[in-house]
């Protein structure tokens, strides 16, 4: 019976020795970097093969999709490619080439590099944003999402207007992204916080909105006014226009 | 049996392609981690570049250094829809002012060409009214009557509120003049003095009516 517990445990830590390995191969590095380096050092990079992958790096968690490229050196994370996410206690700042994404405690925060901008989300801790050649930090609500762009004709990079994740994005970062790891106290704090984001940013978007939709229905009534004298005027110079042409 | 398995693992051509497989792809995979971060840098660097070329660019704005500095904000800069829309203006306007040079040294033949391919590419230029009005005036110059009556037709379709429209008809006028229906070209003339509030239109319109032989 002892004989077959063991045996037992002794393939558990078989299968998971295996699993960790599979893992750790996954991952290629820069030129002279040894996996050892990984977190020392911010010019030694990782890129992640197809399947998503989480390491433990430092005091950080670290989650990365397929193709994401990465560095890890203390608290500071270089992302060069693809979506991630990251789970800091101690806090982290996280660096891309459209900008730069800071928190201090207890953060949690995803985010994805495309080809025109980076998406950043920020799902728990108080974060601070700050896009390429802006001097001054954006900070986010929990729960909100913000875009980064690529610097503009003024030389400084444009910020989207900070809005509240949809119900399937959630749902995406904490199966595909966090990869089901984050504790459920931990996902519904975020769910909670996520919550009261749409809220705040709805009442916000609300008002832009009617803002907006009166505006377009000034400018509907004046431009019908216009077409219907426009017309008018048409209908008569073709008519006249036909006529002498005799093209009726 | 412990023959055969020596054999089996010295010899055996799946476990050696399994290998090179396992090598090459650990290859590809660092190649592109490193093209990777070359675009990363590059991207980088065009970031650094576009920062730093609004301060720059009025400096160098009458110098020879001007127009090789906008080439560079064009490339690093975000292509705004601004910049995009600013960009085909300036094309339009080259294109343009081509045509409108062949229609001024009396080459009407080019300039009908041109002026075609102008309204094709640029339909919707600040320019295109103007574009039209030459294409009525390179045609009636060539002596193609129909094509111009059809070309003065769409000017009216196109911008009936336009002093291209008035002039055109006053060019459908003179069509009719030279076809003997002068009554109706009086009509016309009589119609865009009171249609079209613009005084040059008006008063060309008048100075016709005036020189009508009935």
């Amino acid at each position: 019976m002892k004989t077959r517990r063991l045996l037992k445990i002794f393939l558990l830590f078989l299968a998971f020795s295996v699993e960790i390995h599979v893992k750790a191969l996954d991952l290629a590095l820069s030129p002279g970097c040894t996996k050892d380096s990984l977190g020392k050092s911010k010019e030694c990079f990782a890129m992640n093969g197809l399947s998503p992958g989480q390491q433990k790096i430092n005091d950080l968690n670290v989650f990365y999709q397929s193709r994401s490229v990465f560095s890890v050196s203390g608290s500071l994370i270089k992302w060069v490619q693809g979506e991630g996410a990251v789970q800091a206690p101690k806090g982290v700042e996280i660096e891309t080439t459209f900008g730069s994404a800071l928190c201090e405690k207890d953060c949690v925060g995803a985010f994805e590099k495309k080809e025109d901008r980076l998406e950043f989300h920020a799902l728990k801790g108080k974060w601070q944003v700050l896009s390429f050649a802006q001097k001054n930090r954006q900070p986010l609500l929990e729960g909100s999402s913000l875009a980064l762009f690529q610097v503009g004709e003024k030389g400084l990079s444009d910020w989207g207007i900070a809005r509240s994740l949809s119900s399937s994005e959630l749902k995406h970062l904490f199966s595909k992204v966090f990869l089901n790891a984050l504790s459920s106290r931990e996902r519904a704090e975020i769910t909670t916080s996520w919550k009261k984001a749409v809220s705040a940013l709805s009442g916000l978007y609300q008002s832009q909105a009617q803002r907006a939709v009166a505006s377009r229905k000034a400018s509907e009534e004046r431009e019908k006014a216009r077409q219907l004298r426009e017309e008018r005027e048409d209908r008569a110079l073709r008519e006249m226009f036909r006529r002498k042409n005799l093209l009726d | 049996m412990f023959v055969y398995q020596w054999a089996k693992m010295t010899y055996d051509e799946k476990d050696v392609l399994t290998a090179r497989i396992h090598s090459l792809s650990t290859q590809l995979k660092q190649a592109e981690l490193e093209t990777a971060l070359v675009k990363d840098q590059f991207f980088g660097f065009r970031q650094e570049v576009a920062m730093n070329l609004p301060t720059l660019l009025p400096s160098l704005k009458d110098s020879a250094q001007g127009y090789a500095a906008r080439s560079i904000a064009s490339v690093t800069q975000k292509p705004g829809l601004k910049n995009q829309e600013a960009s085909q203006e300036v094309l339009a306007e080259l294109s343009f002012s081509k045509a409108k040079n062949a229609f001024q040294t009396k080459n009407f033949e080019k300039s009908e060409h041109l002026l075609k391919e102008f309204i094709r590419r640029y339909g919707f230029s600040t320019h295109a009214p103007d574009a039209h009005f030459l294409l009525v005036e390179s045609l009636y110059q060539q002596g193609k009557a129909e094509e111009t009556v059809e070309a003065i037709r769409k000017v009216i379709d196109l911008f009936p509120g336009h002093e291209v429209a008035g002039f055109s008809m006053i060019r459908l006028g003179k069509i009719m003049e030279d076809q003997g229906q002068a009554g109706n070209a009086a009509d016309i003339y009589k119609k865009v003095i009171r249609s079209f509030p613009q005084r040059e239109v008006a008063s060309l319109a008048a100075a016709s009516l005036a020189g009508v032989n009935f």
